[in-house]
């Protein structure tokens, strides 16, 4: 007996023992992703790439939002999502004149461009802090940054307005001070001169690798060109004309264009997409499917065509099997509206989406010349799209406010669901009222999207 | 830790010099009956003093050798009066008699890690339900819905009627805001089990994403459900930190402690019991009868109103009831149960197997429970005991498509919301289906065709050993060493076919998920325990240390584009990894606790647990939870002397508890994102605040347990006030920072609530007993600190209501559109209920006539609480409410417009947030036990019928007011997306004992 339990004594204080080990904890990491602080901290050419390959990523989750609901603010689509009740009512205004506080899915072109404004910060700041960069290299970083950085900013911008937006925003707990409408856009020039700047600096080759939606611009002299196409939006929403054509001058864009030549209207760097776990164009619907969740073209771009604009066919298609119609989507004497053309432009769910093309810049020239007194330039410029797209001469009047009606006409059709131009040209050339904005679904016409309340929160503190 | 430790050893070693005490015994026999004069078989008998005991065989009767020639015989069953006998060398056979428990004031109840105490000397409210109450009065899914209405301070809601559980359990109010697990921990025969829910990723393929709400909507159960109800002796749970304190930094919510069953020596028993039952849909919503007016009312005059009158008119004006189509199956229910048990006084054991298979109430659903244990005692010397058991379970859920969705019609609930009557769905003869017009997916494709299946198999063993390492007439000294494991593997699929309509409509028809889970917890606990009587004072001290450890992998696999009629990955065009998520966890803890027993008049504990854990930001920093408790039995002074009362015990016990974060929460990570074949790393929205500290909880708790005429009345009184402070709360900054997301401690809250228990044994006559117990409690949170914004959280955002986190507010507050500019507090909104309910009571009657006719019935009634009802909307949206194009106004619109024109136009959510109060009878149970012999070889025969919340009783205009779209949420939970209704289960069963 005795002996018994000395063996199983003796057992057990072994087992206590190797307790005793068990005592000691290894720290955990995360055993499932790369920390932040490793790339801040000293990133390696191979971390600072794919942080810029993520910053890529990140600058494309703008793009469904402001096609579809800045789309819908000016009437270019109707938005038949049967997934949630409130895409018809509170985006088209049906029962409500103004958006609120955390308006329904609007973070797509708010929250979504400042996370990869974020990510732009955090690239310039890992080139700053890396010493495995020369500085042209980091340089070239920076300026990449700072050019989409600026291109991001737009978006809560447009979807803002009057509200403004805040610029300096990379300290998270220390955000800067809300800029107006107009100091906004100047800041926004401010950082794409910054990155011209960098660019300048950044040699001749980029020492990263972009995806292939920058083919063509994807060294510091391709980039600089970017960068100027979008200081040229930029300048013309801030109504600097002459900077504007300045910034052209420097851009990519192309005035030689003809029917013949028309894919050079799409030239310009794109988001690209890809198969899961890439993201999926999101503007892609595959034809005529039966559905009650896709994205409608207006028909009063069907009807307000004019005969013979090539712009028609290539971008609208008519659902000939299944029309969809909304019951939250009625005409003044209570019968549905039906959506009867869908989008026509992509051939696939992984074809890349242009977010600056020959065509805006272009039409910017036109604007902008018309603006400044050179109506003929203008002219040229405004049949250079009219005839690429199998229209006559423009043959009306020559006067400001008749052209700027012309552009605005022919920037409804190039532009057509390309981020809300209708609705942004409508607003900033004072037009955004019914007689531009086709209002049968009974709906209103806002101005802007109220300010968020994480915004409003953190300045009431 | 390791001094500590290497004491213990010093002590070990030194008891191997002390051990050599063995001396004269005797042995003394007996037999031990209840005061009917019936056997009990299984009642414990332990010599006082001393660790050495035995149990009562088959007949009641035992042996023991008793050290010394002469001692005390502590004759113990549970829920009978514990019993003392001198015996001596000379004495003959005992008779012993028990008199019946019916306040379990004998119930021994948790205090310690390594300990208990009686219930009548106990400074805690401990609640305790045994197999009998818990699985006896009909046969329940799994494991916590067998829980409802039977602990008081306790809310628990189904998140969904779907087979196979989800049920949220809510211990003494709010306990976290979502930071913490708001569930309590399940601890098994001392192993912590796992009750987690696995994604499968149904969100995904019903795209029912989106939502101001992170958590999936994938409806899938909380893993507790793999546990076999039929297995369980005892359940005990620790409601709030005083109690629960001894768990230390994981027991902010409260733990549920489930001990199964044991062997008893003697003559092998062999059980085996069938029920078969049918489950039925219940509280149908009538849908609408479309004719032409309301074709016209709804579609318009138009175009499409035409076509829709030339499609009913095609049709005959067919007339399809579609809840009663799909909610309307009869489901067959079985559970088959086996279990042999016996042994003898070294070893005992406990075997049974059970096969439950229950269809749902939607064609192609179901549940199904597999499980085999072992339950071993051993004996290995008078001063070694042994115990192992092991079980294993399967679990195979089909829990169908309901719910929310997203372009993809995946939800019958959902769909048939926008389908009228005279719509054609069905398949014709060739096995084709119809596109339906009015949706995006025929819902009869989407139940035939889809699969949503999840299969767990699990392995939960534990063992224990305890030594005695020294024992004198006054004092013994234990070490108890217990661990064990739980492993839990899990397969989920899935899938949509290609030839559904929504998917024909995708780029790449056909979708299918594969998840994969292995989860791994194991857990060792060592403690040394010195009982000492130190004159009339009895002293119990404990000392020890625990570990715990948690591994799982995680993987979530998505093809997309599938070859006809395929779901191997391999077969996909698009092959992607949805998510892989890895995860390893150790806490460790050191425990001392001191518990003093004057002569069972004043019992004082008091105690302090150390824990650190990987989970906290601080990974090596050890938290300290202290608690203490104070039972006086004011009965057992001698002033009280004799009246009514034979117990008035006033208790008060304080207690602190942690919550930990989730895994992940602490760590500031790059995601991974592909673009154009490339691999980018993209900046988290999430920041940590590197001073981040666990949550805590702190509880008061005071108390008044009385018993009345010998406890034929008996009265449990609780008052708590529990905090939780520290609540981690995402810090959300201005969104135009990038960071979405800051976790900091950034508030606290407070429960204060009443729990009253009344037992009442009005009838006890030889024939009849009748046992009554009318419980009753109530819970009041507010948040009394908020260092950030107020700021709402869950659902779908505000115009569809959501939940308000603001000082002075109730954090199950919710709020809605319109927004009112004199709202201090609200974010501006209005405030439309609260998701807790004022009250809840229960109502449990236990009627046995004749000894063997047991009739058995459980109400329980919730007063107030408020739930968003997006059924109604979509009801609304669609058409399908009943009555909807009538005119009960006056006003020429249709009563469905009324609504949704309030609600849409007006911007009045509150049309949808409905009062949620109910009245179910949630148990009710019949059964006849055969007088003994009626076979020579059965040795009892019993037969009942049973049903299962038969009746409910409720305003709320949808199918339960139970019911929580986004799964178990520690605020956000009631709301309700046409889920999987709730049904009504009847059974018969017949139970035999050889």
């Amino acid at each position: 007996m005795n002996r018994m339990i000395n063996k199983w004594f003796l057992i057990l204080s072994v087992v206590t023992l190797a307790l005793v080990t068990a005592c000691e904890v290894e720290e955990i990491v995360d055993p499932n992703n790369p920390s932040l602080g490793s790339v801040l901290n000293d990133a390696s050419k191979a971390e600072m790439q794919t942080l810029v390959y993520g910053l890529e990523a990140r600058s494309r989750d703008y793009l469904a939002n402001a096609v579809q609901m800045f789309g819908a603010f000016g009437r270019e689509v109707w938005p038949y999502f049967a997934s949630d009740p409130r895409f018809i009512p509170d985006w088209l205004g049906i029962g409500r004149t103004e958006t609120y506080t955390d308006f329904f899915t609007s973070a797509g072109t708010y929250v979504n461009p400042y996370i990869a404004v974020k990510q732009a910060n955090v690239l310039i700041q890992a080139a700053d802090n890396s010493t495995a960069l020369s500085t042209a290299e980091k340089a070239g970083y920076k300026g990449f940054a700072k050019t989409m950085k600026a291109f991001q900013l737009l978006w809560p911008l447009m979807q803002q307005y009057q509200n403004g937006i805040r610029v300096d925003v990379s300290d998270p707990l220390n955000p800067g001070p809300r800029l107006g409408y107009a100091e906004s856009l100047a800041a926004i020039s401010a950082i794409l001169a910054d990155g011209l700047k960098d660019l300048n600096d950044a040699g001749s080759s980029f020492s990263f690798v972009l995806t292939d939606g920058f083919a063509g611009f994807d060294a510091p002299d391709g980039m600089r060109k970017v960068n100027r196409a979008i200081a040229a939006r930029v300048e013309l929403y801030a109504g600097n004309n002459q900077a504007a054509l300045d910034a052209l001058a420097a851009s990519f864009m192309d005035l030689i264009v003809d029917a013949a030549s028309s894919d050079k209207m799409n030239t310009g760097p794109a988001h690209v997409y890809g198969e899961a776990p890439d993201l999926n164009n999101p503007l892609y619907y595959p034809y005529d499917r039966p559905t009650t969740t896709i994205l409608i073209a207006h028909p009063a771009l069907i009807e307000d065509a004019l005969p013979g604009d090539a712009r028609v066919a290539n971008k609208f298609i008519k659902r000939v099997a299944n029309p969809v119609t909304s019951n939250a989507l009625k005409d003044a004497a209570g019968n549905l509206l039906i959506g009867e053309y869908q989008d026509n432009r992509w051939a696939s769910n992984t074809d890349p989406v242009p977010f600056i093309r020959n065509e805006e810049l272009i039409l910017i020239y036109a604007e902008a010349k018309a603006r400044t007194g050179q109506p003929t330039d203008a002219v040229e410029a405004i049949n250079r799209v009219r005839n690429t797209w199998g229209l006559s001469n423009y043959g009306g009047a020559q006067t400001e406010d008749a052209l700027i009606e012309e552009i605005l006409f022919q920037r409804r059709y190039s532009l057509w669901a390309e981020g809300g131009h209708r609705w942004i040209d409508l607003r900033r050339t004072n037009r955004l009222n019914n007689t531009y904005v086709d209002l049968r679904d009974l709906g209103s016409i806002y101005t802007q999207v109220a300010r968020r309340s994480s915004e409003i929160n953190w300045d009431e503190g | 830790m390791k001094q500590l430790l290497t004491k213990a050893g010093c002590l070990l070693a030194f008891c191997l010099l002390l051990s050599v005490t063995a001396t004269a015994q005797f042995k003394t026999t007996g037999s031990v009956k209840d005061d009917k004069g019936e056997p009990l078989i299984g009642a414990s008998i332990v010599v006082k003093g001393t660790a050495i005991g035995t149990v009562t065989d088959l007949d009641g009767l035992f042996e023991l050798n008793v050290p010394g020639s002469s001692g005390v015989l502590v004759i113990s069953y549970t829920g009978y009066k514990t019993a003392e006998t001198p015996v001596s060398v000379s004495s003959n056979s005992i008779e012993a008699t028990l008199e019946d428990d019916i306040a379990r004031l004998e119930e021994v109840v948790v205090t310690g890690l390594g300990s208990g105490v009686k219930r009548a000397n106990s400074g805690n409210a401990v609640t305790s339900i045994n197999g009998d109450e818990l699985v006896g009065n009909t046969s329940p899914q799994s494991v916590d819905n067998a829980l409802f209405g039977k602990i008081p301070g306790v809310n628990i809601s189904a998140n969904s009627g779907a087979p196979g559980g989800g049920v949220n359990v809510q211990m003494r109010g709010v306990s976290t805001l979502g930071a913490g697990s708001s569930q309590p921990l399940y601890i098994v025969d001392g192993v912590y089990v796992d009750n987690s829910v696995i994604r499968n990723g149904r969100t995904q393929v019903s795209g029912a994403s989106g939502g101001a709400s992170v958590a999936t909507q994938d409806d899938a159960a909380n893993r507790i459900a793999d546990l076999n109800p039929d297995d369980i002796e005892k359940v005990e749970v620790l409601k709030g930190p005083s109690a629960a304190a001894i768990y230390g930094t994981r027991a902010n919510a409260g733990v549920i402690l489930i001990t199964t069953k044991k062997g008893v020596s003697g003559k092998t028993r062999v059980s085996l019991s069938q029920d078969v039952g049918v489950a039925q849909g219940q509280n149908f919503q009538e849908f609408d009868v479309w004719d032409a007016d309301k074709i016209t009312t709804f579609f318009g005059t138009g175009a499409r109103g035409q076509a829709e009158l030339a499609a009913f008119n095609s049709s005959g004006g067919r007339v399809t009831d579609w809840e009663e189509f799909f909610y309307g199956e009869n489901a067959l229910l079985s559970n088959t149960q086996l279990n042999i048990s016996g042994g003898t006084e070294k070893t005992q054991f406990y075997v049974s197997g059970g096969l439950q298979t229950e269809e749902g109430i939607i064609k192609n659903t179901g549940f199904d429970r597999y499980s085999l244990r072992a339950n071993i005692d051993h004996r290995l010397s008078d001063r070694i005991k042994l115990s192992f058991n092991n079980s294993y379970f399967r679990t195979d859920s089909d829990r169908g498509f309901t719910g929310n969705q997203n372009n993809t019609g995946g939800s019958i609930g959902y769909s048939i919301a926008y389908t009228p009557s005279y719509a054609d769905l069905l398949p014709d003869a060739n096995g084709n289906y119809p596109d339906n017009p009015y949706f995006n997916d025929n819902p009869v494709a989407i139940r035939d065709l889809g699969i949503n299946n999840q299969v767990v198999d699990r392995f939960i063993s534990s063992a224990s050993l305890e030594v005695d390492l020294f024992s004198t007439a006054n004092s013994y000294l234990k070490f108890k060493l217990n661990g064990g494991a739980d492993y839990l593997s899990g397969n989920s699929l899935v899938y949509f076919p290609e030839n559904l309509q929504h998917q024909r409509a995708d780029a790449n028809p056909g979708d299918v998920m594969w998840g994969r889970q292995d989860n791994l917890n194991t857990n060792i606990q060592a403690f040394l325990q010195l009982n000492a009587n130190l004159g009339s004072i009895n002293s119990n001290t404990n000392v020890g240390w625990v570990r715990l450890d948690q591994e799982s992998e995680f993987l979530l696999t998505r093809g997309r584009g599938l070859a006809g009629g395929q779901r191997n990955l391999q077969w996909a065009k698009v092959q992607s990894i949805q998510q892989q998520q890895n995860q390893d966890v150790t806490d460790i803890g050191i425990v001392v606790q001191e518990d003093l027993n004057w002569q069972d008049k004043l019992i004082v504990s008091a105690g302090v647990r150390f824990d650190k854990s990987t989970l906290n930001v601080q990974q090596d920093k050890y938290y300290a939870f202290p608690k203490a408790s104070l039972a006086a039995n004011l009965h057992n002074f001698d002033f009280w002397g004799g009246n009514l009362f034979n117990q008035f015990k006033l208790r008060a016990a304080y207690g602190e508890t942690g919550g930990l974060p989730l895994f992940g929460n602490t760590f500031e990570s790059l995601t991974s994102q592909l673009i154009g074949g490339q691999l980018g790393g993209q900046v988290g929205t999430r920041g940590v605040d590197p001073d981040l500290v666990p949550e805590t909880a702190s509880e008061l708790e005071f108390g008044l347990d009385a018993g009345l005429f010998n406890s034929r009345v008996s009265l449990e009184a609780t008052y708590y006030i529990k905090k939780v402070n520290d609540l981690i709360l995402d810090l959300q900054p201005a969104e135009s920072t990038g960071i979405l997301a800051i976790a900091t401690n950034a508030a606290d809250l407070e429960n204060k609530g009443i729990e009253l228990s009344l037992g009442l044994n009005p009838v006890r006559t030889t024939n009849i007993n009748w046992y009554s117990r009318i419980m009753w409690w109530k819970n009041e949170s507010v948040i009394t600190r908020l260092d950030i914004p107020r700021f709402t959280t869950g659902g779908f955002g505000p115009s569809l209501g959501t939940y308000l986190v603001s000082e002075g507010f109730s954090p199950t507050t919710i709020i809605g559109n319109p927004t009112i500019a004199e709202s201090p507090g609200t974010t501006g909104r209005t405030v439309y209920g609260d998701r807790q309910p004022k009250f809840q009571m229960s109502f449990y009657n236990q009627l046995t006539i004749m000894k063997n006719l047991d009739f058995t019935f459980l109400f329980h009634y919730q007063n107030g609480g408020s739930a968003i009802n997006l059924s109604a909307l979509l009801w609304d949206d669609g058409g399908t409410t009943n009555n909807w194009n009538g005119d009960d106004d006056g006003d020429g619109t249709p009563n469905g417009l009324d609504r949704l024109l309030a609600w849409a136009a007006d911007g009045n959510t509150g049309v949808y947030v409905q009062p949620a109060d109910y009245l179910k009878l949630r148990e009710v149970g019949l059964f006849y036990t055969f007088p003994k012999g009626i076979a020579s070889f059965i040795n009892r025969a019993k037969i009942g019928v049973s049903a299962n919340n038969i009746l409910l009783w409720t305003k709320y205009l949808g199918y339960d007011p139970e019911a929580s779209n986004f799964g178990t949420q520690p605020v956000t939970g009631n709301i309700d997306v046409t889920p999987y209704p709730s049904s009504r289960r009847l059974f018969f069963h017949l139970k035999l004992d050889f």
